[in-house]
């Protein structure tokens, strides 16, 4: 099957996987900012709780923001491999997949982290 | 443009490509020993100036996930020259080992570091 100007064939068939792979990862690296993120928020806002900023006062209900973050950036990776495995059978099958369902999913986990760090933020 | 011109050009893409996917693995890799010191570092502030939280917990999960990293690091690495072989082969196969590790590596140390989060902090 020839592809004007991707070479056709096996090669192109290559190039997706790869392309895909690496959107797995790219998602990876996204999870894992969210990991890195729900660190730091968690352990600053311990920081402000325990009283050592002591001009900041915070309600105890910033508890979760952490937990929250680090369980939405687990989510996100798992959804990740969803999405890569869904893509990888299409490119086997070298069937063109228009899903945006998937990708979806992922940008709603995502707007809903930012969300969380937004509150955490202001509430400090 | 003859057959072989084809096939040489076909060739240098997917190689290129397979670069730039170990380079997205390494990246990645790095994500997960970053990640790792900013957990490690953090717990261990954490305790330093005020006396809370684990500096074992902190500590131990750091570790794994520098190792983890440095794992994913040298999958990576095997998977290039796998593939190297294969597209010159003109045989690339899609095989799901080590995304698949990568996955499960990442997400339960996820996991581990949200109960962590919850439980200290």
């Amino acid at each position: 099957m020839q592809q004007r100007g991707r070479g056709g064939g096996e090669g192109v068939r290559t190039r997706d996987h790869l392309a895909n792979v690496r959107t797995l990862l790219a998602w990876n690296r996204v999870g894992l900012a969210l990991l890195v993120l729900a660190v730091v928020v968690d352990k600053l806002q311990a920081l402000v709780r325990h009283g050592s900023i002591v001009e900041l006062g915070s309600s105890g209900a910033d508890r979760p923001a952490g937990t929250l973050l680090a369980s939405l950036g687990v989510l996100l990776i798992a959804g990740s491999f969803l999405r890569f495995e869904l893509a990888r059978r299409a490119i086997e099958r070298g069937v063109f997949r228009p899903r945006v369902a998937p990708d979806l999913v992922l940008f709603g986990l995502l707007a809903v982290a930012v969300a969380v760090l937004a509150v955490a933020t202001a509430r400090v | 443009m003859t057959d072989s011109d084809g096939l040489r050009d076909r060739r240098a893409r997917e190689h290129l490509a397979n670069e730039r996917t170990l380079l997205a693995w390494t990246r990645t890799a790095l994500a997960l020993i970053g990640l790792g010191f900013v957990v490690s570092r953090f717990g261990i502030f954490l305790r330093e100036v005020q006396g809370t939280g684990s500096k074992t917990a902190s500590t131990v999960l750091g570790i794994l996930l520098i190792v983890a990293g440095l794992v994913a690091g040298s999958v990576s690495v095997l998977r290039f020259f796998r593939a190297r072989a294969q597209i010159e082969a003109g045989d690339y196969r899609a095989e799901v080992w080590a995304e698949l590790l990568l996955v499960c590596m990442t997400v339960g140390l996820g996991i581990a570091l949200a109960i962590y989060l919850g439980v200290t902090g």
